[in-house]
């Protein structure tokens, strides 16, 4: 099968945006630390996983949501945080903590905005029942017509229960969980890695927070069997995506020549009509892929019947080296294409002239202490009874109690505050150091850090990314701190205007009580 | 922690969206008693509990269908009252088997009529989540008259937690001593008299929109529950 089918074309299309393929940046990102005593797992995952000791360890990821945000700015943010939970309960940890970095204009539209957001974060994070326990708000006009929204969190795990996305036995099960499939979010992939101003609504998810706290019990339940081999969230490209990476990884890591089968006439979908693309590309909110061991299929579907959820088998693991898709036509008679790997996700690289950032004149300002309380106050930051210190009391920095191993997890962040515009390097530094002098004061051991890096147009940005990513690889190299995961956001512009460079990185560890 | 011969042995009706549910079941066992969960579809109550909670979170999304594959509207604990568990609930509210609803158990207990009000949406129209001064008073928090006049510093965390009910009501539950907890300083939601918690009639079934589980103060509250199962 060659890019000829207009199938296999439309998938490579939308496996080759920046947002999946990290075509612009990989060759910086590459550059980075991943590698450490504390790292179980690095970037590439769903969540990046660091030891604690005591048989247990955390998962940590950071993921933006801006585009979203600003076009649709409750179910924006609120879709925002039910990924980021599901890449972390995705690895078999359940989620103890969420993070909030906003960055916002100044204008009426901005201050819209943000109320709905906050509102889109609360509702989603107090319904699943996790704690926000920090963040930052700052303020822009830079940011006018592009705000940030990004979410972090943090989950803690049995180290022996971590689940991977990956599937390594031809025969077993790929299982299908959680929501319909419908249109929305189609092209939610490319949508964030093209400039805001031509999206379209219709591209954005709509949350369902009752259904991911189902979700996340089922799949923490499952964690504690043997029953599964791997497991997906379904995001980006949802059900593409999923299926083909868990295969993918599985053979990075076996070197076996696994493939798989998808039967898209058995995934549930909202509308009958929709088309293989569609349904392949749907980022319809709420669902999870299970590579199920076989001969536990029934153990696995009945637990997920126990908490009300939808659970069929849509696919298998095979030994062929293909990805199938199996689907009905018009005339309603099974057809099965099948593609190499190396067409749906060319290795493809994109390159933009290193142009030095030109300083933009606007303020940049630090949010009052009275709007953050209003902000937080709608945040249960106390579910789970482990917050010791959250947003309550000043500093970028929350302590939480972890019985489990007897010590306490520390959270600290940062962002360059606005230093980055002037000089990259610096305000990358600045945000590092910041991070570390909380660890410092509090006597604590920093483990690893994540990071999501918000830059604009690739063409007037690219430098600045580049000294920003050059600046956090000496940092990390010389204090042995490595990054295990993150999230590239470039494209935050809009009518030729781009927003000054805004990395924030959150770095996590562990304090002796 | 303290060692004790007479155990609490706590059953926590666990709906499937009660996010609290971990915290109320550790929240016991720090103290050295024992807790288990009822799945919201179980209709036997198991027999060694001789306390019931009704722990907080969003039982059902605070959610309520009409029909399964409808719309639904926003209306916390309407649908927690129509599951298989309630015949639990109500078996034990008959047995005078002592019956504690913490935030969303509370909004389940007055939804189901065991306790007499309403709780409605505060009146910022927001979700409110802090540390709030807490007064003691009424007949106590059952019953433990040591803990009458304290303040303690509990943490709240609802959308939904503004106490309203009919002024004769009010004045019944005022002077019969229903009224065991006021919110002293900040009233967080715009609840009548200030008030946070109350007691039905027989003084065995308690609700209240703070969550001790998280609270500093927790002890004082697994103590009155002590007192009350033990004497």
């Amino acid at each position: 099968m060659s890019l000829d089918n207009p199938i296999a074309a439309a998938l490579a299309e939308a496996m080759a945006s920046e947002h999946t393929s990290y075509k612009s940046t990989k060759k910086f990102l590459s550059k980075l630390p991943v590698k450490g005593k504390y790292v179980i797992q690095g970037p590439g995952e769903n969540a990046g996983i660091l030891d604690l000791g005591g048989g247990w360890a955390l998962a940590i990821r950071i993921e933006s949501h801006n585009h979203p945000s600003f076009i649709k700015p409750y179910h924006g943010a609120a879709t925002g945080v039910g990924g980021i939970l599901r890449d972390i309960f995705t690895m078999g940890a359940r989620p103890i903590g969420l993070f909030d970095f906003l960055r916002f204009g100044n204008d009426k539209n901005s201050k819209s905005l943000i109320k709905e957001v906050v509102r889109g974060i609360a509702d989603y994070g107090n319904c699943v029942g996790v704690p926000v326990l920090g963040g930052d708000v700052y303020f822009d006009d830079t940011y006018s017509h592009n705000c940030l929204v990004n979410v972090a969190a943090i989950g803690l795990v049995k180290k022996k229960n971590i689940i991977y996305g990956n599937a390594f036995t031809p025969g077993n099960d790929l299982i299908y969980v959680g929501a319909k499939t419908g249109r929305d979010g189609i092209g939610g992939a490319q949508m964030a890695s093209k400039n805001l101003d031509s999206l379209e609504e219709s591209a954005i998810q709509i949350a369902d927070p009752f259904l991911e706290k189902l979700l996340l019990e089922a799949c923490c339940e499952l964690s504690e069997t043997n029953w599964t081999e791997g497991m997906q969230d379904m995001g980006a490209a949802g059900l593409l995506c999923s299926t083909s990476e868990v295969v993918i990884r599985g053979r990075k890591k076996s070197h076996l020549n696994l493939g798989a089968e998808v039967y898209l006439n058995k995934v549930p979908v909202k509308s009958p009509d929709m088309s293989p693309v569609e349904m392949l590309l749907s980022e319809s909110q709420e669902r999870m892929l299970i590579v199920g061991k076989k001969e536990h299929r029934e153990n696995i579907l009945n637990l997920f019947k126990h908490w009300d959820l939808e659970a069929c088998v849509i696919g298998k693991v095979t030994d062929d080296g293909k990805y199938a898709v199996v689907y009905d036509d018009e005339k309603n008679t099974n057809i099965s294409l099948k593609m190499e790997f190396k067409d749906i996700f060319p290795d493809i690289f994109e390159n933009w002239e290193l142009k030095k950032w030109e300083p933009q004149k606007n303020l940049y300002n630090k949010a009052e202490r009275a709007d953050l309380r209003k902000i937080w106050h709608q945040y249960d930051w106390m579910v789970g009874a482990r917050t010791i210190k959250g947003p309550n009391r000043p500093g970028h920095y929350a302590i939480l109690n972890a019985p489990e191993i007897e010590k306490e997890i520390i959270i600290a962040w940062s962002s360059d505050e606005g230093r980055c515009n002037q000089s990259p390097s610096e305000g990358m530094d600045y945000a590092f150091e910041k991070c570390l002098s909380r660890f410092k004061m509090l006597g604590a051991e920093p483990l690893g850090i994540t990071n999501c890096l918000n830059f604009g147009h690739p063409r007037d940005s690219m430098g600045a990314f580049s000294e920003a990513i050059g600046a956090l690889s000496n940092k990390c190299q010389s204090y042995k701190i490595p990054i295990v995961g993150g999230n590239v956001s470039l494209y935050n512009a809009c009518g030729g205007h781009s927003i000054k460079p805004t990395p924030i990185l959150v770095m996590a560890g562990v304090r002796k009580k | 922690m303290k060692i004790i011969d007479k155990k609490l042995r706590a059953g926590i009706i666990r709906f499937p969206g009660s996010n609290c549910d971990y915290d109320a079941l550790n929240f016991f066992k720090k103290y050295g008693h024992e807790s288990r969960f009822i799945w919201y579809k179980e209709t036997q109550m198991p027999p060694e509990i001789n306390i019931l909670v009704l722990p907080g979170g969003f039982a059902f999304g605070d959610r309520y269908y009409e029909k399964a594959t409808g719309e639904y509207t926003i209306n916390p604990g309407e649908l927690a009252v129509k599951s298989p568990v309630m015949e639990i609930v109500f078996a034990a509210a008959s047995k005078k088997i002592p019956i504690l609803g913490i935030c969303n158990g509370f909004q389940i207990l007055v939804k189901s009529g065991l306790l007499p009000g309403k709780l409605a949406r505060n009146d910022s129209g927001k979700f409110f989540c802090d540390n709030i001064a807490c007064e003691v008073l009424g007949d106590s928090f059952f019953k433990d008259k040591e803990i009458l006049g304290k303040i303690f510093n509990i943490p709240v965390a609802h959308g939904y937690g503004k106490y309203i009910a009919s002024e004769p009501e009010i004045f019944s539950l005022e002077t019969r001593g229903h009224i065991f907890l006021k919110y002293k300083g900040i009233n967080p939601n715009g609840s009548v008299k200030n008030i946070a918690g109350i007691s039905n009639e027989e003084g065995n079934i308690f609700g209240m929109m703070p969550h001790p589980e998280r609270s500093p103060d927790g002890k004082y509250f697994i103590k009155a529950m002590e007192k009350y199962v033990f004497g």
